[in-house]
């Protein structure tokens, strides 16, 4: 897929929470043998912080770098599975935060962990039509989890905004996007009930890998490009262990993978994982680059977009804040006060 | 549950925005509807930068009602750059690094929830700014 | 002053966690006492001064009930209700209905009913006195601006916050010796520097103990041969809200003002002044009154503290019967109790608590975080 106007990124912004706990802490409680082996931090958002809050902080620094007034934005288009109201738009927040409102569409997209990308597939149709000058796009949540499931050991925090515009303003420029949805519950939680519920091994070759590996595979025939033309490609990443195993199975070499893995470092932050690992993969980009984005969403989908970065990145990506500050921007806390900053603790 | 009184103050809690009178141009935060300088009604939207720095700082261990689950917090007075005081909360940092003249920037944070049921208060809170932390 | 208004009945109830009693109970209390003192049936006008109430879901239109309990008819009734600046400012009212001469005689009674609320709640409920939009609904409280000033009083004068012992020492020297005091013992260090922590630097020992408590006065136009207690001057003056002023300029500029003008009208100064009565509330507006009113130079209000400038027998005896600190902080009702205790003090009825010789006393309390300050001069 590809729009009639040329679109790219003309911003992007990420955010992660300062608190971080780490992994063989929460095994400190839980006692688990099948506990992930290696060591590694999730991002933990603080009493005061949800998806709100960090999606307001992500646009906000899209917007710094973007440099673009924000009565030009027609879209705000958050994802998310963690809203903070079930009813009421997490986005007419950030959008109000950002100074967009009132001329713009504002909703929140939900795919579990894919909502951001459809948001962008979508923005992109939306810019490359002509419609709206700039949109918005963007993914961001505090990741629930079961006390004591396995989710727990990197269930994250964190998010990312894009704002999309004109090829010619753009830092990276969109070849084309693809996706690929079935009908599989590998992965769901139920209206009204606080954590979600995964089929275990199920979530893997029939679901992540599937997914993942047909949105790919259609978007370098759609492009005609093979791995060896991308500098990096990005992968949503629900653990350390998937996005490598999917990425050697459609041939995208290890050293153009794991630098855009964030989960050892701020666990799986859902919506917001692959899009602040194509955030991170933009931080260090080359003018030329190709740069493979795709995500998964269980239900189950996987969106794919192919990236072109231009000469303008530099001087754009200087206006902004770079992932690895949040990312080195770290506090250790341990399991009780991760307890009480995640709410579980009961107060009322 | 007050809900229309946290939506108007919507402009100053989440953008910063206050109140530059055309007569004079003296500036406030919040917004106003008379200026308390000169008397004048006209007004142009001021955005405030939401840089400043810390004046005093305090670590609060009994909070009100509704604020209980965040203590121990900081409370404080920030002086923004356009010399304005305000009282706010630091976030992001411990609450005993915060010192007189600490650079922050405002940040937007759920101040109050009201249990679970209740509208959220989303505001400014400030944090110490980001290259320093 | 032309017209003056003197003082002709006073009563109070102890300040205290008054579990039996209702807040229109401990008001009509306080109220007949003031009344039997008086030796007087019948008022033209009752006013009464509440801080909570309202917010605390409690009894409105105070003034009202109060009269209606005490089986007064035919009175005017009004209620006031300024933060806790509301005794003063109700005399003032009183005041001024009886010098504009629609009124000869006046039942004033202050009253706060706090121990039905929880903690946490009426923290809440009287941080509404401050600015509701930008600082109560924040989570600013008096006793959190209070920490904040002390913090920025400590650090610009490079005092020691063991200093601030003093303060709470000269109250609770005086409350002891007062039965209507909820804190009827004297202060030690260990005991002040153990005191746990509320705001750093501020501890529950650095503010006064919300308590219940009503207190009363019977005014009327003075005689010109009066012997009674009169009230020579006041003045109640309102600058720029917002707790930031006062915390970050570390004055009081209505409270200055107020006592100023006071002592105008009066015709006399600080120097003929036997004690005061300052507003307490916390150990912030308490060194930042001493200072407002002239008591001790700009940062060094601690210090004349340890010196013993403010105790009975020293040069500027203060809080004579313990102040809102060791007898009890009834909001709504503290300017009354400082009325009533200055009016004890001057007709030499004080007891334990006398100052010697004392004809003229400055009461002065202060409302929504010192924005606002009424003061009287009686004598
Ligand atoms: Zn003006």
């Amino acid at each position: 897929m590809k729009p009639n106007l040329a679109v790219g990124i003309v911003g992007y912004g990420g955010y992660v929470p300062r608190y971080r706990i780490d992994a063989a802490e929460v095994n400190r409680v839980w006692k688990d043998s099948a506990m992930p082996s290696g060591r590694s931090f999730k991002a933990v958002p603080g009493p005061d912080e949800d998806t709100a809050t960090i999606a307001i902080q992500a646009a906000r620094n899209a917007m710094r770098m973007a440099q673009v007034s924000p009565a030009k934005l027609r879209a705000i288009w958050f994802g998310t599975e963690s809203k903070p109201y079930a009813v009421k738009p997490t986005s007419t927040i950030v959008a109000d935060a950002i100074g967009a409102l009132p001329h713009a569409n504002a909703a929140d997209w939900e795919f579990a962990c894919k909502p951001g990308t459809e948001a962008m597939q979508a923005a992109t149709a939306m810019v490359g039509s002509g419609m709206a000058p700039y949109a918005m796009c963007g993914g961001a949540d505090t990741a629930q989890a079961r006390p004591g499931d396995i989710l727990e050991y990197n269930t994250g925090a964190g998010g990312a905004a894009f704002i999309l515009g004109v090829a010619e303003e753009s830092l990276a420029v969109l070849e084309a996007s693809t996706s690929y949805v079935t009908n599989t519950p590998d992965f769901f939680r139920r209206e009204g009930q606080p954590y979600p519920s995964h089929g275990q091994r199920f979530t893997g070759k029939p679901a992540y890998f599937h997914h993942i590996q047909a949105a790919v595979k259609e978007l370098l025939n759609e492009t005609g490009a093979s791995p060896d033309d991308f500098r990096y490609a990005v992968f949503h990443q629900p653990n350390y262990q998937f996005p490598l195993k999917v990425a050697n199975r459609l041939g995208f070499p290890k050293e153009k993978v794991v630098p855009f893995i964030l989960t050892s470092q701020i666990g799986n932050t859902y919506s917001g994982a692959a899009l602040l690992g194509l955030a991170k993969a933009l931080d260090q980009a080359e003018p030329g680059d190709k740069i493979l984005l795709a995500s998964y969403g269980s239900g189950a989908g996987s969106d794919a977009f192919c990236f072109t970065v231009t000469d303008k990145i530099k001087e754009i990506r200087e206006r902004g804040v770079p992932i690895d500050k949040y990312l080195k921007r770290t506090k250790l806390i341990d399991y009780a006060v991760y307890a009480r900053y995640r709410g579980k603790l009961r107060l009322h | 549950m007050q809900i229309a009184k946290s939506w108007r103050r919507q402009p100053s809690n989440l953008r910063l925005e206050g109140t530059r009178c055309t007569a004079c141009g003296h500036l406030a935060f919040p917004a106003t509807i008379r200026c308390r300088q000169c008397g004048q009604a006209e007004f142009d939207v001021y955005q405030f930068t939401g840089f400043g720095e810390v004046v005093v700082s305090s670590i609060v261990y009994e909070a009100p009602r509704d604020f209980g689950e965040h203590v121990p917090y900081c409370a404080a007075v920030v002086r923004l750059e356009e010399g304005i005081s305000i009282a706010t909360m630091i976030t992001d940092v411990d609450p005993e690094d915060v010192s007189p003249g600490m650079p922050v920037e405002m940040v937007t944070r759920r101040i109050a929830a009201q249990g679970d049921k209740g509208p959220i208060l989303y505001a400014y809170k400030f944090a110490p700014l980001l290259e320093n932390q | 002053m032309k017209n003056r208004i003197e003082i002709v009945g006073v009563g109070m109830t102890r300040a205290a966690e008054e579990w039996e009693l209702g807040l229109l109970d401990i008001a009509i209390k306080a109220a007949g006492m003031a009344l039997d003192d008086a030796k007087c049936d019948k008022v033209d006008a009752v006013v009464v001064a509440n801080a909570l109430g309202g917010a605390l879901g409690d009894q409105q239109n105070l003034a009202l009930h109060v009269a209606s309990g005490l089986g007064l008819e035919q009175v005017e009734t009004f209620s006031v209700s300024c933060d806790e600046a509301s005794g003063g400012s109700a005399v003032r009212l009183a005041s001024a209905l009886i010098v504009s001469g629609m009124h000869e005689t006046i039942l004033v009674v202050g009253a706060e009913k706090t121990s039905d609320a929880l903690p946490d709640m009426l923290e809440t409920v009287r941080a509404a006195g401050l600015d509701s939009a930008n600082e109560t609904s924040f989570g600013f409280s008096p006793t959190i601006a209070a920490a904040l000033g002390m913090q920025q009083y400590l650090s610009t004068y490079k005092l020691d916050k063991e200093l601030f012992f003093h303060i709470a020492k000269v109250a609770h020297a005086h409350g002891a010796t007062n039965r209507n005091a909820m804190f009827r013992w004297t202060l030690e260090p260990a005991q002040y520097n153990k005191s746990p922590i509320v705001a750093t630097p501020l501890s529950v020992c650095d503010n006064a103990p919300p308590c219940d408590g009503a207190a009363a006065l019977v005014v009327k136009k003075a005689s010109a041969q009066t012997s009674r207690v009169c009230i020579l001057g006041s003045a109640n003056v309102a600058v720029e809200k917002g707790i930031v002023h006062p915390i970050t300029r570390l004055s009081l500029p209505a409270a200055t003002e107020s006592a100023k003008a006071a002592w105008s009208e009066s015709g006399c100064d600080r120097s003929a002044m036997s004690f005061f009565e300052l507003h307490d509330s916390n150990a912030f507006l308490a060194i930042l009154s001493i200072e407002a009113v002239g008591l001790a130079e700009p940062g060094e209000a601690l210090m004349r503290a340890a010196a013993g400038d403010f105790h009975l027998k020293g040069p500027s005896p203060l809080w004579t019967f313990g102040g809102h600190k060791s007898r009890g902080h009834a909001p709504g009702a503290g300017g009354i109790y400082q009325i009533v205790e200055a009016v004890l003090g001057l007709r030499g009825d004080a007891g334990e608590n006398q100052v010697l010789n004392a004809d003229k006393a400055m009461v002065q309390c202060l409302g929504s975080f010192g924005a606002q300050a009424v003061t009287h001069v009686l004598g």
